[in-house]
């Protein structure tokens, strides 16, 4: 999948470059994620402004990364259009993750 | 299956004449030595060639006349044949045209045998369906060059044609495996409505590829409570399709999940209501487990009283049509289960009256795409439940799956579909006399 990474200061914004994050991307997100936990990084905000679509698979990813974390950092998520709002809204995911409205807030947000 | 070989040879003046079976390249003699069959009416031009081959690893057989060829080629089933053109009685291409219309002999490759002023024999030998040709007088490694290289070849198709039927034959296992896994799913789901009088149901249960991750049942708790579900793992196939089956074996009554084992003596208190059930999913099913996650819908109904208490598991919302058309959903809930985010789930209580219809779905209805990508989505679905309002149930499922395929222009579902309506016909007399 079509990624774009950026370190500032202390926080990794990962831009998804996908229009659908569904079974077939989830994947490898999972994986580009759990590469830069490994990493070291701990501060992540997940771009996802460019994702029109976004399916139970694609959810999962970005909750399994949350889960990975493990309270010793955050995983926050900004940029969602109002689709992939509704579904974040619909599967109650937006009681588990921090969801932004700007990307820049999100990275922001854990600058902090 | 041929059972030739298997049978006790006959007359040997038979044998040696007997037609074979018209059958596709034989296997049998994979690995044998391959076998070269040579028409020619010259002596001289017969000695050449077999002289020019003798050192190849194959058999050599000699036909002088196109007669002859024909009957070697039907009995011997060569790999290969160099074929004259010009011979009397049946020329070289009579015997190829005879040769490409038998079935026995279709699939043998020809070369013909044509002197190199002869360019439009050549051209009409291909037509005739030769493979190649080889001038004359004959050049020997050019000869060996081609022999060698439609041997090959003629080696690699019969080796495909093996393989080919091997995968033909797992495909065919598989697709029996599948299939008998497919009617192990549809034995999870009910085989009729429920025998209680005032709750009508109807569903449609399509897993996208014969077994899917979706799954629904809906069966009594006790002689008051129907417990009624709808499942939706992530991903589809096989490995979701197994998740179904341990979740809806959770879920059974035997299970203790859905009714608790703590011997109450009222009957209805050992019913677990829906945040119960679904937070023992959450312990039962964490996404470690088989690395797949799910949502679910779970309801209690009161098929007496038409109360209903029902939560979800980040799963859609179920649809509440009431007698005189309103809709409203039934947001209560929490997130997927699996996902461990400790997040607490929440319940509804809606009170059913005569006439009102409930609907459960999975995904795969909202998330159906068109050709130009846009999704099917809630609000057409909304649309098509509320027009088939007075509708039968049944008809009321058929409009939905009508107005998708009108949406999707035939394009199939991506994900499995699962469509579930129920219609409560009131609260039965001796509760209303209280």
């Amino acid at each position: 999948m079509e990624l774009e990474q950026h370190q500032e200061g202390n926080v990794v914004r990962l831009k998804i470059l996908e229009k659908r994050l569904d079974a077939r991307s989830a994947d490898s997100l999972k994986g580009k994620i759990a590469e830069l936990i490994e990493a070291g990084n701990n501060r992540i905000a997940l771009d996802i402004s460019e994702v029109q679509f976004v399916d139970s698979s694609g959810l999962g990813a970005i909750v399994s990364a949350l889960k990975q974390l493990g309270g010793k950092g955050d995983l926050v998520v900004g940029g969602a259009r109002n689709t992939v709002l509704s579904m974040f809204k619909l599967t109650r995911l937006d009681r588990v993750l921090r969801i932004f409205e700007r990307p820049d807030e999100a990275v922001a947000a854990l600058a902090r | 299956m041929p059972n030739a070989s298997s049978q006790p040879a006959p007359a040997p003046q038979l044998e040696s004449v007997a037609p074979q079976a018209a059958a596709p390249p034989s296997v049998e003699d994979d690995g044998q030595q391959q076998k070269i069959l040579v028409v020619d009416d010259v002596d001289l031009n017969r000695k050449i060639l077999s002289g020019i081959l003798r050192n190849e690893r194959c058999a050599l057989l000699m036909a002088e006349d196109g007669f002859l060829g024909i009957e070697l080629a039907i009995r011997e089933r060569p790999d290969l044949i160099l074929l004259d053109i010009m011979m009397p009685g049946k020329d070289g291409f009579e015997v190829c045209a005879e040769l490409k219309n038998d079935a026995r002999t279709a699939h043998v490759p020809v070369l013909f045998l044509s002197a190199l002023s002869e360019q439009a024999n050549k051209i009409k030998g291909l037509e005739l369906g030769a493979v190649d040709y080889i001038t004359k007088p004959f050049d020997k490694a050019e000869v060996l060059a081609r022999v060698r290289s439609h041997l090959k070849i003629q080696k690699l198709a019969r080796e495909l044609i093996v393989t080919n039927r091997e995968l033909v034959k797992k495909q065919w296992a598989l697709d029996a495996d599948l299939r008998a896994a497919g009617d192990i799913q549809r034995s999870l789901i009910p085989k009729g409505p429920p025998s209680v009088e005032s709750v009508q149901v109807a569903w449609r249960f399509m897993p996208c590829d014969r077994i899917g991750g979706d799954v629904f049942n809906l069966y009594s708790l006790d002689d008051a409570h129907l417990a009624i579900y709808v499942v939706d793992v992530s991903g589809h196939g096989v490995p979701a399709a197994m998740v179904t089956v341990s979740v809806s074996q959770s879920l059974s009554p035997l299970a203790g999940c859905t009714v608790r084992r703590e011997g109450q003596s009222q009957p209805r208190s050992a019913i677990a209501s829906p945040t119960e059930v679904l937070d023992r999913l959450e312990t039962e099913y964490p996404i470690e487990r088989f690395d797949k996650f799910f949502t679910i819908c779970y309801l209690v109904l009161d098929h007496r009283t038409g109360r209903l208490c029902c939560s979800r598991a980040g799963h859609p919302m179920p649809v509440l049509m009431r007698a005189d058309g309103m809709l409203t959903c039934l947001a209560a809930g929490g997130t997927i289960i699996g996902l461990g985010t400790g997040a607490p789930f929440e319940e509804e209580e809606v009170q059913l009256r005569a006439g009102d219809r409930l609907f459960l779905y999975t995904d795969g209805i909202t998330e159906l795409a068109n050709a130009a990508g846009d999704l099917y989505g809630e609000e057409r679905l909304y649309e098509a439940l509320a027009e088939a309002r007075g509708v039968s149930l049944e008809d009321a499922c058929d409009r939905v799956i009508q107005s998708m395929s009108r949406f999707g222009d035939g394009r199939l579902p991506q994900d499995d579909v699962t469509l579930l309506a129920i219609e409560f016909a009131g609260p039965q007399a001796e509760d209303r006399q209280k």
